[in-house]
């Protein structure tokens, strides 16, 4: 899910660990509303307690920062532990384990932004890392905020580490078990790969404007590949999932149904087909076809690209970008989903963010720099991958709400095109509007049947023209549990896809004509 | 003591403590960096960015048993409680009888040569300079925009970088490197309301080789127009030239089915046909390491294996897999080395121009958009853009379209390959014409 490329700098430290793209389809659950607000900064004292920062602290780096005149600036601490155990081969015989500490400053002054970070959590290096941050600006000190303003945050997983006390033996049968019934399965399985993936996030986030949010976000993901053969044919594929949530997010059945769609998924094409090309009705499967949304649209709706007359939706707002039966909404509030945030990355907290009603666009992804560009309140999109990068507008939880349509009958109004279930990556040219994304398992349609099996298609389309060829929108929206993780700008942060059965008139499918 | 023996130094305490809990092979990693940026807009720097990083990473062999961890936070607490926690986690994996750490005879045979991969004049560089540069290059592409430009940025990046490698069998040595970005981002506004972008790039290790700023510049605005009022075409199998700066894009479909992984896990389209015809004879393809200043060279990779040049695919035949000590044991392979160094795909004698003007009916492909590989059967599927070639001669700009096969295939269709290939990139890849692809449009 890229959009703009940025050429990295980078030094050459091992890294360890990592995670497969992603994908799976058909998860379940649907969008659910919060519950109430809970207590101030979950993770409240996280940063007091293990490194001593305290609010003398804060306020003094928050001076510095603001020492050249900078109209806001944040202090964004950030302790992440990850790691991750692999099987392959009938055993698991590799692990990980990714320890990362710091401290990111920012400054702005109008839309300019001056940022600096330390991995060091003394004062000095504090102080050093804001008066670079604070060379942005060029003129008297502003006023530093005497007290910290709690933001309230809802309570929509852990926000305690619940990874860190597991131990690896624990962690080891979970990976183990899925392998070992992956390769029991089905007699024509070659190969069983497992990764399972564990992290404890903490930050805290304390804002010139007297926020000051912390949290710790638990996140973990399993990752099932699956070699299989028949005859000469061998073929590849996965199934992932993805939640914030703890240990008891593997029970004993979720672990055979990770196995089982993994294997599944793979034998399955075994009868499939690459199919023809050219351009054709397409109708997207419930759950990860959320895909289409995110790259035809969200990427669109970011606000960066907006204020920046980048994006293709720059001069749309308030205008129709679809059919009156179409709804998108962007939203964190999914309890346990990959996708959600209790607070964003600047201290806002997490909101469900309409983005078209009514087939109107309405609003636009915010961060606190596009939002006070367009004079609106931040949407709680402000998110960074860590404490080494700036916050951008980014997705959270994008879906499509209900729509009128059956989806039997919308599988039945199609003569010939493609039913696509199965997705593993995307991209999008967010000013030229055009985006793609990669089909790894669906079906040919044929008077109004589901037909042949095809697989390892690319679709390609334009964002506002396939909005417009929306015909029909069922009432089966799913959540979708993959492990999704969109790249912006050299930044990746987890995100989450929802979609009904939905049909587009005609997107041009990456096939082969024989 | 200079950074590179304080380096050393501090690996050296790390093998220690790893070794007083019991464990006789471990390679350490450490590295430290200092990385600055600018991107200029709207006629002032925008956005400014300093960072100074360090890190750590342990890999801890015990009969057969393996993990990989690493760390940035080095209170001493809390890196004692790191390699605890590192050493438990190894003893609770599963032996595995393939998993050992490099043979000390890998570590024989390093060129002693000098790769010239850091520029002094990086850390003498000021504020002042990185500005100058990005405005020069911001302000040549909007004269050349003249007035167009929705949007136009510039961003200049620089990087500074140190590694220490030890391996408690014998194998010590560091690496230092620089790196230098100049990016220009122009967007323009069509009939059609749509906003193409256009990019140009260079990216050098020594700062004074970075294109004149100007070039990069113009060429962003260059790029952006060439996409204007682009629209698929029909469905058809047409030549496909592809240029220099997007066509490594296709070597990624061969490189992910020769990896050592990829062979053993039996993901392969590819397994079984070492030493046989992939492509066309003009498939011609080595790993280069000791390339002075190049962006990916190196005298030994991360296990140690001292860097030698490796013909990947010679005339059209596969000669080479990557393939580390590990999955070499799994797959009873001598190891070459895990993945590529600075990989050279052999230039032809015919400019862009000339392969353009081969052409009656055909599609320039200028970028990708999206798409995959299957490594396991070779099929791909990718969405493009580009110019349409008629007649000898570049005509309407064409976006929304797919290219799908197999690369079991597609390589057998090269039939010219340009003397064009783009430096600015560990993979050197000249324009390539292949001469029947299946576009997927209107």
């Amino acid at each position: 899910m890229g959009t703009r490329r940025h050429n990295r700098i980078f030094c050459s430290a091992a890294a360890s660990g990592g995670m497969a793209a992603s994908s799976g389809a058909n998860g379940a659950g649907a969008a659910q509303r919060p519950s109430a607000l809970s207590g101030a900064g979950s993770g409240a004292g996280y940063f007091r307690r293990h490194f001593g920062i305290d609010d003398d602290l804060l306020r003094g780096v928050m001076r510095e920062a603001l020492s050249r005149g900078g109209d806001y600036a944040d202090l964004y601490f950030q302790h992440r532990v990850s790691d991750f155990i692999g099987f392959e081969d009938g055993q698991v015989n590799r692990a990980a384990v990714s320890m990362s500490l710091g401290c990111g400053v920012r400054v702005l002054k109008g839309d300019q932004s001056g940022f600096a970070f330390t991995e060091e959590l003394t004062r000095a290096s504090l102080l050093r890392a804001a008066k670079t941050a604070a060379t942005i600006a060029d003129d008297a000190p502003t006023a530093a905020p005497n007290a910290w303003r709690p933001v309230a945050v809802p309570d929509l997983y852990a926000a305690q580490p619940v990874w860190v006390s597991v131990a690896p033996a624990e962690k080891l049968r979970i990976a183990e078990r899925v392998g070992q019934q992956m390769n029991a399965l089905d007699a024509r399985v070659l190969r069983a790969t497992v990764q399972l993936g564990c992290e404890d996030e903490a930050f805290l986030v304390a804002c010139s404007d007297g926020a000051l949010a912390e949290d710790v976000r638990p996140m973990t993901y399993i990752y099932a590949g699956c070699t299989a053969a028949q005859g000469a044919r061998v073929e590849s594929g996965m199934y992932s999932r993805s939640a914030r949530s703890d240990i008891s997010y593997y029970s004993d059945a979720f672990l055979q149904h990770v196995a089982h769609e993994a294997v599944q998924r793979t034998v399955a094409l075994f009868d499939a087909r690459v199919p023809a090309a050219g351009e054709m009705p397409v109708v997207l499967a419930p759950a990860s076809s959320g895909i289409l949304l995110h790259e035809a649209m969200g990427h669109g709706f970011e606000a960066d690209f907006n204020r920046k007359g980048t994006s293709i939706f720059a001069d749309m707002m308030h205008q129709r970008v679809a059919p009156p039966f179409v709804h998108i909404t962007d939203t964190g509030l999914l309890p346990q989903a990959r996708g959600a945030i209790h607070v964003d990355d600047e201290g806002i907290p997490s909101q469900r963010t309409p983005l078209v009603e009514d087939g109107i666009l309405v609003s636009y992804l915010h961060d606190r720099l596009s939002a006070r560009h367009y004079g609106v309140s931040p949407t709680g999109n402000g998110r960074r991958e860590s404490f080494r990068t700036m916050p951008l507008p980014r997705m959270r939880i994008t879906l499509m709400e209900n729509g009128p349509h059956d989806p039997a009958e919308i599988i039945r109004s199609v003569k010939r095109g493609l039913y696509a279930v199965d997705f593993s990556n995307g991209q999008v040219a967010i000013g030229a509007g055009d985006y793609s994304f990669y089909v790894k398992n669906g079906f040919l349609i044929e008077d109004g049947r589901l037909g042949a099996p095809v697989k390892d298609v690319n679709l390609i389309g334009n964002g506002p023209q396939t909005m417009q060829r929306i015909e029909m929108v069922g009432n089966d929206m799913a959540i979708d549990g993959g492990s999704w993780t969109c790249g912006k700008d050299g930044q990746s942060v987890p995100v989450g896809l929802g979609l009904p059965t939905i049909k587009v008139s005609a997107i041009t499918v990456g096939g082969v004509n024989t | 003591m200079s950074q590179q023996e304080d380096l050393q130094a501090r690996a050296e305490r790390i093998l220690q403590g790893a070794q007083a809990r019991g464990l006789r092979d471990v390679i350490i990693t450490v590295a430290r960096g200092r990385s600055v940026s600018l991107r200029f807009r709207l006629g002032r720097p925008e956005e400014v960015e300093e960072s100074i990083t360090q890190s750590a990473a342990v890999q801890c062999f015990d009969e057969g048993r393996y993990t990989a961890s690493s760390t940035n936070d080095f209170r001493p607490e809390a890196f004692e409680r790191f390699l605890d926690n590192a050493v438990a986690l190894t003893r609770v994996m599963s032996p595995d009888p393939f998993r050992h750490i490099t043979d000390p005879a890998l570590y024989a045979g390093r060129a002693d040569v000098d790769l010239q991969l850091c520029d002094d004049a990086v850390s003498a560089c000021a504020q002042t300079d990185r500005l100058a540069l990005a405005e020069a290059a911001y302000d040549a592409a909007m004269s050349v925009a003249n007035g167009d430009a929705l949007f136009a940025e510039s961003a200049v990046q620089q990087g500074y970088g140190q590694s220490w490698q030890l391996h408690s069998n014998g194998f010590s040595a560091g690496v230092s490197g620089t790196q230098n970005w100049l990016t220009t981002q122009v967007s323009l506004r069509d009939q059609n309301d749509r906003r193409p972008s256009g990019y140009g790039v260079c990216g050098a290790r020594y700062w004074g080789d970075l294109l004149p700023p100007s070039q990069v510049g113009e060429a962003a605005v260059l790029r952006a127009r060439q996409q204007l009022d682009a629209a698929p075409i029909e469905t058809a199998r047409l030549p496909m030239v592809v240029e220099n700066r997007v066509a490594a894009r296709l070597l990624g479909g061969v490189l992910s089915a020769i990896s050592g992984q990829a062979l053993q896990q039996q993901r392969s389209f590819l397994a079984g046909k070492q030493g046989t015809v992939i492509g066309a004879p003009l498939f011609h393809l080595t790993d280069e390491p000791h390339i002075a200043k190049g962006l990916g060279s190196r005298l030994f990779d991360g296990e140690g294996i001292s860097a030698k040049p490796m013909p990947v695919v010679s005339q059209g035949v596969w000669q080479n897999a990557y393939v580390g000590t590990y999955y070499g044991r799994k797959l009873d392979m001598p190891p070459t080395t895990a993945g590529p160094s600075n990989l050279i795909f052999q230039p032809g004698a015919s400019s862009l121009e000339q392969l353009i003007a081969s052409i009656d009916d055909g599609v320039l492909v200028r970028g990708f958009l999206g798409g995959n590989t299957n490594s396991t059967t070779g099929d791909f599927s990718f969405g493009v853009y580009g110019t349409r070639i008629e007649k000898g001669r570049l005509g309407g700009a064409v976006s929304g379209m797919n290219i799908s096969g197999s690369f079991q295939t597609l390589w057998h269709s090269l039939s010219a390959v340009g003397s064009d290939p783009w430096r600015y990139s560990a993979v050197q890849v000249p324009s390539l014409l292949f001469s029947d692809v299946q576009f997927s449009g209107n």
